[in-house]
Formats: C-alpha cells, structure tokens, sequence
C-alpha cells in the first residue's frame, strides 16, 4: 500500500503533535511503535490478553494492541517515553527501581502506565484495588508482590507531591 | 577476603531505568532501515509429507523477496512435517501483509500419515511412529548403576552403563522394608513454557558480518551453533541481545538441532545472507504456542520405609513426552527428586528408570526446573501418601529423611560426574521456617476432622535443583576493567533474562575492588565485545559465572595493586582499593589515585585501562574437599514449600490460595532479587490451578489453546507468594558462599499444591490440571465423563 491509499490521523503523543500516514487495520501499538518509534509500547499478545501495550488514551488505560489506529484521530495519547521529565524519572519509575519492579522488564511499561492510570482515579488504593487494577497485566515473571510494593510506594510519593505543592 | 557492601544489598536493578522509561530495546524494538518482514506457512497436519510446493504465484506478488521451502533451503526446511505449527515456507517480503498474502498463494499438496496425540497411546508399541522407523519410547540413553561405595566417604567409585539409575538391590531393600507405599500413574499434563516476549529476531547481513538481534540464554553458544547451521565462519556473526523479554529456559535457542523451536534464527538468518537486508522474524502469540512444551510426565514410584519412617528404599518409574522431538534431556533430572538427591540421607536402594516419548505434539524445550517438577510431583506426592498411611507428620517424614549437606548425590549428571558431596543444604531449616510461617503445628488438621462446605487445606513439598554442576564443559569468562578515573567495568556475556545476573555480577565486581556499585558499568550486549559466557540455566548463573566474575576482578584489582606498589614503593600484599585509589592497609595517608598510578598516558600510548581476565573451569578453588581431586562438592538450589488453600466443595473451585515459599541460598547476594525469583512458585499455581494443559483436537491435532485467553498465566489475582529468604551460611562451592536461587521456585509446587488438596478434600487426585471437575468428580458428585478408551 502506497501513502496514498493510507489515511493521515493526528495524534497528540506525549504532548507533541504529529500527523501519521496509517492503514486502516494497523492498530494503536503498531503504530506507536513503527511511525512514531515508540517502542516502550510492547507488543506480547495481540488481543488485549496481557496488557504490555497499555497506553493512556485521553488519561485512560487501553491495551493499544486493542484498538485501530485510525480511530484514535484528534486524541491524546500517553505512553511510557512522555513518563519522565528533564531526564527525572516519574515517581512511579522511581517506586519501580526501589522496589525492583521489573525483573525481565518486558510488562514494566504497560504496568507502569496501568498503575498511573490507577492513581489518577484512586490515589491511595487497598491492597486489593491494586490487585484488581492490575488484573488485566501480565507479568510472566511473576513478580507480582514487588510490583504491587512499588504501586504504593509510587501512591506514598505521589501524594506527598501533591502535599507539598 | 573484602568487605561486603553492595553484596547483601538489594542494589537498584542493573539497566533498571532503560526497562522502566521504555528506553531498553528488546529485539523487536529495533527497527532497522528497510528491513524486510517474515511470515511463515505452517503444517495444518500433524503428521504429513509435502508431496509437491509450488511458489510462483507467491515468488511473482510485487513485494516479495524471497520464498523459502525444503527445496532451496533445506538447512531450514524439511519435506517431512511432524507437528500442527511444523515449518511448511517462508515468505519474506517488503510489507508483512504482501507476505501474509503470499502465504495463501503457496499450493501445496500434502499427503497425510497417522499420528498420535498423547503420552499413554505413544507409549504403546503398535503406535503410529512418529519419526519413521523408530519407536516413539527411548530409554534414557545415560543410565548410570552406581557401586563400589566407598565405606569412609560414601562416594561411589564405579559406574557402570545399564537399564536404570541407581545403586543398591532394589528387591533386597522392599523384602527387608516394614512398610511398602506405591502409587502409579502421577501424571502432570503436557505445558507450555512460558515468556513474555515471544521469540523472534532480526538479522542483518552487511556484506562484512551477519548482525543478530534476538533474546538469549547464552549468546556464544548460540552464535558458534547459529554460524555452523549456517555454513560461515563464526568470526563473521555478531549475536545481540542486551534484553530478553523472559525465557525460564523454554526461548534457549539451538539452530543445529531442528527439533528445537529456533527456526526464526536460520530462517532470517539464511534470508538475509542471500537478501543482503536486514530481516525480521518475529513469532506472533499463536505461533509462540505452538512452541517450547514440556512437563507431560507419568510417574510411578514405590518407596519403602523402616517401621520409624526411615526411607530406605525408593524405585521411581518416569515416562515424559517430548512431543515431536526437541529436547529429551529434561527427564533426567526428575531423579533429582528421587534417592539419588533429594532423599539422599538414608537411602540405601535407588532405581530410576527413565523414558522420553515422541508424539505428534509441539516440540518440547527444557523449562523452569527442567524435568525436577515432574520428578517431585510424583515423589513428593508419594511422600506424603505415605505419611498419612504411617501417621507421621508429612512434615516430619520429610525432615527425618531429606539430603543433609555432605550427603551423597549419586550422579543425577553421570555424564560429568559418578557421585559428589552436597555441598549445602539447609532444608530442614526451611521446613521450620515454613511450618512456622503458617503455624503448621496448630493448624494442621487431618482431611478426616473437616466438615463443612468449605473446607482448607495444608500441604508441604521439599525439592533439590541443579544449581550448576563441576566438570568438564561446565565454564565460564569475564574481563574486569578498571580506569584511570576510578570507574571499572565489567565485561561479560552473562545473559540477565529477569532473574538479575546484571546486578549481581556487577555487585560482586563492585565489592572485591571496593568500589560503589554505580560507579561499575557493564559490557554485555553482543558477542564481539565480550568473552564467553556460560548459558543461564539450571540457576547456575551466579555459582559458574559467579567464580569468573569473582577471578577477573581480583586479576584487575592484583595488577592495579602492582602498579601502586611501584610508585608508592611499598609491597603490593600491604595496599587496598577504594572509591579514593589505593592506599597502604592502615595508612590512608599514604596513597595515590588511581590516574597517577596507572602514569603517563596521551593519545600514542599509556594505560589507559587495566584488563584482568578469568576463566573459571568448574569446580575451581573450594569446589574440591579437603583439596582432593576425587572429592567433590556439588551446589543445589533447595527448599520447602508450604500451600494453603480453600475448597468450595459444592463447585469444586480453589479459592484462596497461598504459597510461603522458603529456600536456602547460602548468602543472598541480592535479597530482593532472590525473594523475586521466589515469586516464580506461581508458573507452578498455574499448571496446577489455571487448567494448564495441551488441549489438542484428537481429529487434527490442532492446538485448541493457542493464545493467553484459552490458556491461562497467573495474574496479581490468582494466588499470593511469601518467599522465606533463608541464609546458612558456609556453602564451600562458591567464593561467597551463594548457591542458587532461580528454577527451584516451580519445583515442589504442584506436590504441594497435590497435598494441599488431598489435606483439604481426603481424596488424592493423581493427574494435573486441578479441575473443578476432577475434583468434584473425585468426591463423587458429579460423574466421569471422560470417555474411556
């Protein structure tokens, strides 16, 4: 398929603007990751089984594996690269070293963004609403209680933040 | 020795920050110019010879660039399929959808042949072969008698080649026993090996060097096999995997053999030799499936005990599918489970036979735990049907009879060793941590005391891993570099697939040269800048690469020394490192940095780094005992397990299921990371609770579960882990006292979770997955409706 026959969208992607030539099967993640080089946004599934790809669309939690590209027009878009700012790590990344969150690291990013998601509608979560926010991302690693260390670890900080401002 | 200040410590995760900025770049995550993409045709057949290919329609779609079958590549190709999944063609093209659609231009005929689906039938001998000519049964080929046991040491000297592993007289020890415990037909199903990252890579012939970007184990082993399955000369392949998406073994890649589910490597390699662009063959989720199985084990074992619950007597009888070929080598380490090892302490009679079996399922890889889960499911399991058959606490049985360190492993491995003392174990310790935990003394109940619709259960499992082994092939390199700016660096291709080997091995740099542990970079990423690495598995990363790390570092902090000793004129024995430069033990004044003492340096010359280089050919410097060469000391990775759970005895579903996992590990280098890789009892959870099983179609072989939706993986929901971090120290075998932590966490947990269940319900359920309906079945509500054969 030439540009021609391919649909230009526009997507507000970490807070840049950008117009991106796309077919109209090639879904969210695909296009992440080969037009905007995106590549934090995994790809293990395919069908939305395991959450690696999940992305912030207009501040909610998607597997972007999900949903096709072309449908996205006009939205804004969060993935794990627009996390950390000025070379500082988000508080959640943070949380994540400190409570070694990541063992192989193939399931941190979509974590990551499901735990951020998570934290904008619940700031300070039960052990079980962590469980159950985090339900729909795999980690094969099974690192599960350390990832679920680093989430209230990352609530901890992030409400102190929000204290001191 | 040195201070320890990084080891011990739960230090940040080496290459941490790039996993969680999503700067890490895992192979598919390199995107190269104009590389060209892989789609494969695949067997709908699960026994077929292709009797006619054409591609010229395919070859003839504008954007393909090559079409490969068994006629112009048959290094990768075969005429013969063996599986549903098995590689029919490639198509590589421009675009992945011209290569989908040339996919369906293929024509291919098939003629079909019988096949069979499952371990039982494969088993008999009027069954469909699998591979023509030969019997789909083998006897392991290793078989090993072990006698001539030397009185003083224990140590076997003879080994002999025969029909089964062992030593003793097996009729002598059940004749002389006062109690006889048999249990058959213990059967795990047939699993998938699970990773998050499915397998693939990219390769790129630039007219000088083959450049492979894929996920690893062990990235020089790979690339020697990869270049000679190839047909060109190893100095011409880089192999590139700074990041693997996980593996536990099932992604361990082995081009020469085409049973192992390594295709993508010949198929973008050969591609890109012939193509001169860089190609991607990456698996999707469906294909994943259809590769890298294993468990699928019936066991049966008979076991005799003195009045006292002395083990005296164990024979052990294990059948394991190995699908359409692959690797056959992980039934051997079911013995592990077995007198050999784990019930080494008073066993005096051990047979182990071993079979590895051929269906027309999906090729098997070794994966966590490598044959020991299913070996310690059926002994375990018999274990504990013993103890409630002599009234012993399932418990103490264990703790009267498990492997004590400095007992007798009697060659698991006779390949590269008769018999060898155990160099730790501590799981009598484990068991009292664990017991403790859940207040086993207290709240454990007999089945016969439950009531009620709900009822819980209490089960406990022990097991030993390999941890590495000493002997010959058994090795591993580093290069340490320390700079004039009082950084240093590690150079090693120790691959790090999630289960911290970066970290740890930078620790152990950071300590012996006293330096802080962020001031240590790491050379890892590709075979040609760095030296050989042992493959990660059989948790035996930090014990074999551990010496080399632990060697090259002491090499480069030796030569440092002396050059300080040259300038300050003092004896190299009297001087330290630290983060300052050298100094004089004692005498902090008397120092230099470490720019003055490597000297003058300019563009034409200088030191501008010192090198020091290790090889470790195991065993190496403890490893021996007393010093002597006939005497050595083997490392485990050793535990218990403890589950509870609840039962709804109405629906026959597990609900509240927790795992305290305890293991000893010597000297946790790392706590956080060992308590990690605890965590990883759960791939055992699954197998036992998630319905995990081959589900293929009887008619055609297809795989009835090929994604993560049908077949199922622990979520955060599933069951929680408690991992019990148990440290006794003085393991003789590693220069800092660690053995293992890694495979061993998948080991006891389907006998655990078998004896929970039997704890909670009475009734012994014998084969995996642990159904709703084979539990209700089993408490007689509700009918078997499997048909019989």
């Amino acid at each position: 398929m030439n540009d021609k026959q391919k649909r230009l969208i526009q997507l507000t992607v970490n807070g840049d603007v950008k117009t991106i030539p796309v077919e109209s099967h090639w879904t969210l993640s695909t296009v992440l990751r080969n037009g905007c080089g995106h590549t934090g946004t995994k790809e293990a599934c395919d069908e939305g089984a395991c959450g690696a790809c999940t992305v912030l669309i207009d501040g909610i939690a998607v597997p972007a594996c999900m949903v096709l590209a072309v449908e996205q027009e006009g939205k804004d878009i969060e993935t794990i690269e627009g996390l950390s700012k000025n070379g500082e790590l988000h508080p959640i990344q943070e949380a994540w070293l400190e409570e070694y969150g990541a063992q192989c690291g193939f399931c941190s990013p979509g974590m990551i963004m499901t735990t951020k998601y998570l934290l904008s509608k619940n700031p300070n979560p039960t052990d079980d609403e962590i469980k159950e926010a985090l339900g729909g991302n795999l980690c094969i690693c099974s690192n599960y209680e350390h990832i679920i260390n680093a989430v209230r670890s990352a609530a901890k900080k992030m409400s102190k933040e929000q204290t001191h401002v | 020795m040195f201070k320890t200040k990084s080891l011990g410590q739960s230090v940040r995760q080496k290459g941490g920050a790039p996993r969680v900025t999503g700067e890490a770049k895992y192979y598919a995550d390199v995107l190269l110019p104009d590389m060209l993409q892989t789609r494969i045709l695949r067997s709908p057949y699960p026994a077929a010879d292709i009797v006619n290919i054409d591609t010229t329609e395919a070859a003839a779609l504008p954007g393909v660039k090559l079409v490969m079958t068994y006629e112009n590549f048959p290094k990768a190709f075969r005429s013969t399929l063996y599986y549903v999944g098995d590689l029919v063609a490639a198509v590589i093209a421009t675009e992945a959808t011209i290569a989908e659609e040339a996919l369906a231009l293929i024509k291919v005929e098939y003629e079909k042949k019988k096949f069979v689906l499952n371990l039982e039938d494969a088993i008999e001998p009027e069954s469909p072969q699998v591979f023509d000519g030969v019997d789909n049964c083998h006897d392991w080929e290793f078989h090993y008698y072990m006698s001539d046991r030397d009185p003083e040491t224990r140590l076997f000297k003879t080994k002999t080649q025969g029909e089964y592993n062992g030593f003793g007289d097996i009729d002598k020890g059940f004749a002389e026993a006062d109690v006889v415990v048999e249990q058959k037909g213990l059967k795990y199903a047939y699993c998938k090996s699970p990773a998050m990252e499915p397998r693939g890579c990219s390769a790129h012939y630039d007219g000088n060097k083959l450049n492979m970007y894929t996920h690893s184990q062990g990235l020089h082993d790979e690339k020697l096999c990869l270049a000679q399955a190839l047909g060109i000369n190893a100095s011409m392949v880089n192999y590139i995997s700074p990041y693997t998406g996980s593996s536990f073994g099932g992604k361990n890649a082995f081009p020469l053999d085409r049973n192992i589910a390594s295709h993508y490597l010949m198929i973008a390699g050969l591609a890109t030799l012939d193509l001169h662009k860089p190609v991607h063959c990456s698996y999707s989720r469906e294909e994943e499936m259809l590769c890298g199985w294993s468990r699928g084990s019936i066991g049966d074992v008979k076991v005799g005990f003195k009045k006292d619950g002395t083990l005296t007597t164990m024979d052990f009888f294990h059948w394991q599918e190995c699908g359409a070929g692959g690797d056959k080598y992980p039934p051997k380490n079911a013995v592990l489970a077995t007198g050999a090892v784990l019930y080494s302490r008073n066993v005096e009679h051990q047979r182990s036979r071993i079979r590895y079996v051929h269906t027309n399922r999906f090729c098997c890889n070794g994966w966590q735990g490598y044959g020991v889960p299913e070996g310690t499911y059926a002994v375990e399991t018999t274990m504990d049907i013993a103890a409630y058959q002599m009234g012993i606490d399932p418990v103490e049985i264990r703790k009267k009879n498990c492997m004590r360190a400095g007992d007798i492993d009697s060659g698991w491995d006779p390949l590269t060793y008769k018999s060898a003392y155990i160099s730790s174990s501590g799981i009598r310790d484990c068991l009292d941590a664990g017991a403790e935990h859940i207040d086993w003394k207290n709240k454990w109940q007999h089945p016969d005391e439950k009531t009620g619709r709900i009822r819980s259960g209490m089960g406990v499992a022990i097991f030993a891993m390999a941890a590495g082994r000493p002997g010959p092939g058994n090795s591993s390199e580093a290069m340490v570099k320390i700079f004039p700016d009082g950084t240093a660096a590690l150079v090693s291709a120790i691959a790090d697939i999630g289960q911290g080997q970066h970290t740890v091995q930078t620790q152990i740099v950071a300590d012996v040269l006293g330096l802080p542990y962020d001031k240590i970079g790491l050379v890892c990423h590709d075979t040609d800048s760095t030296p050989f690495a042992t493959l990660v598995a059989g948790s035996c990363g930090t014990w074999i690469q551990g010496w080399a790390t632990y060697g090259a570092a002491m090499d480069a902090k030796n030569q440092v020394l002396a050059l300080a000793a040259e300038k300050l004129e003092v004896p190299a024995e009297k001087l330290t490192l630290d983060e300052n430069g050298i100094h004089v033990v004692g005498d902090k004044d008397k120092n230099i940095s470490f720019s003055d003492a490597f000297g003058t340096r300019g563009h034409y010359g200088g030191i501008h780094e010192v090198v020091g280089y290790y090889v470790h050919n195991s065993p190496d410097g403890t490893g021996h005992k007393d010093g002597k060469k006939d005497e050595i000391y083997i490392p485990k990775e050793k535990g218990a397990q403890f589950i509870t759970l609840d039962v709804d005895t109405e629906t026959g579903i597990i609900s509240n299921v927790q795992v305290i996992m305890a293991q000893n590990v010597g000297k946790a280098l790392n706590p956080k990371i060992v308590a990690g890789q605890m965590l990883g009892s759960r791939h055992g959870i699954e197998n036992a609770l998630l319905a995990n099983d081959c589900i293929v179609d009887k008619r055609n072989g297809w795989l009835m579960t090929p994604n993560w939706v049908d077949y199922r993986h622990c979520t955060s929901m599933d069951c929680d882990v408690t991992p019990l971090v148990v440290e006794k120290p003085g393991d003789p075998s590693h220069p800092l006292g660690a053995t293992a932590c890694g495979e061993g966490a998948a080991c006891p947990t389907l006998a655990s979770f078998s004896n929970a269940l039997y704890n909670a319900i009475g009734v012994r359920i014998l084969e995996t997955p642990f159904t709703p309906e084979k539990i209700l079945t089993a408490l007689g509500k509700i009918q078997d409706k499997r048909r019989k054969k």
